[in-house]
């Protein structure tokens, strides 16, 4: 106990030291408490995740399971004219996905956010992208299925394993597709589509 | 004064490592712009577009023609559908009595009071942002005041922003 206070003792001072008067040091300690808890609360934020899905086990070391962006292709899905409105937009092998899992059979998923600044009455609603994967490249095992999902807010499945990958992991070519945009009943603006990717082992 | 520092570098390593261990490994974010612009778009169809005044009864009821227009409004903001004229008095204007485009009065079918067709006072309907049909309902009474002959106006609907 009396080192506890010693300590807070010590840090105090510290502040005092630092800041030059004791009304400075509190003043400054409270400032730079604010600005560390701060910038906690934007990276807690900047990387929020949805809930994990219901199995998904994480085996093996981060170096030997992991899911990398490999190459993105165009980064604004642009609706300019009354035909792109009209007709779906597709994006085509618009996010290629490497794959790796030494450790275990794997599951990936997806799922999205929609922001718009200003907060518009109606945003565009997540079902209307579609996201159709594709495995490039053989499979000599033929242990890899993939299936096309509608984004929502929570993670679905898009592709699984059934065994570990070899060191090179498994390469999936993302096409995204925009579609139902004919009702115009969407705000313009510029909007903002996160996409969580999650690798699980089950 | 030395735990208090590593209290502080520990809370500067965990805001640190915490985005790179999110964005290298078993989960990844990545970020589009969907750009939405603006749409504004009027498309037109009609029945018909002729009033023929043949009969006796056309001259003392005038002619209704429920459904005679119908515009497609595609807008992603709120909008105003208005209608203008080429010119407030229908050709020919070198009659001994100029037939005004006011003899033809227009109204939404879901509307019941018919609106004289005039620059003066455009007619209008809006609406929130979306997807709609409109369909219009005109009537024509012009009377006995008119000399025979074929009368043509210009109808201008104009879709906008309110």
């Amino acid at each position: 106990m009396i080192a506890d206070d010693d300590a807070i003792i010590m840090q105090f001072l510290f502040w005092v030291d630092f800041c030059k008067s004791e009304r400075a040091a509190a003043l400054c300690f409270m400032k730079y408490l604010c600005l560390l808890i701060f910038f906690f609360c934007f990276f807690l934020r900047a990387n929020a995740q949805p809930p994990a899905p219901a199995v998904c086990n994480a085996q093996g070391s981060e170096s030997s399971n992991k899911l990398t962006v490999v190459s993105e292709g165009t980064l604004n899905f642009t609706l300019g004219t009354l035909n792109s409105f009209e007709t779906a937009q597709t994006y085509s092998n618009n996010i290629r996905l490497n794959v790796l899992s030494r450790s275990a059979r794997y599951k990936v998923y997806i799922a999205a956010e929609l922001s718009l600044s200003g907060s518009p009455s109606t945003a565009i609603p997540l079902t209307n992208f579609q996201v159709l994967p594709v495995l490039v490249g053989t499979n000599p095992q033929n242990r890899i299925t993939v299936s096309n999902v509608n984004l929502s807010g929570a993670y679905q499945q898009f592709a699984q394993r059934t065994n570990a990958t070899g060191t090179s992991g498994d390469v999936f070519d993302l096409t995204v597709k925009l579609s139902g945009m004919n009702t115009y009943t969407q705000a313009p603006g510029n909007y903002t589509l996160k996409f969580h990717y999650r690798l699980c082992h089950y | 004064m030395n735990s208090f520092l590593k209290t502080i570098i520990l809370l500067g390593w965990i805001t640190v490592i915490i985005p790179s261990v999110s964005i290298a490994q078993r989960y990844v974010t990545r970020s589009r712009t969907v750009q939405l612009y603006k749409v504004l778009d009027v498309s037109l169809s009609s029945t018909s577009s002729v009033f023929d005044f043949s009969a006796l009864t056309n001259y003392e009821n005038g002619i209704t023609k429920p459904g005679m227009i119908t515009a497609t409004v595609k807008a992603n903001v709120p909008w105003k559908l208005t209608l203008t004229l080429g010119n407030n008095t229908l050709s020919p204007q070198i009659t001994p009595t100029p037939m005004p485009a006011s003899v033809i009065g227009i109204k939404a079918s879901t509307s019941s009071v018919y609106t004289p067709v005039q620059n003066n006072a455009p007619f209008f309907v809006q609406n929130n942002p979306g997807l709609y049909t409109v369909v219009f309902d005109l009537r024509a009474i012009p009377g006995y005041q008119y000399e025979t002959q074929e009368y043509i106006g210009d109808f201008y609907f104009t879709v906008s922003q309110q």
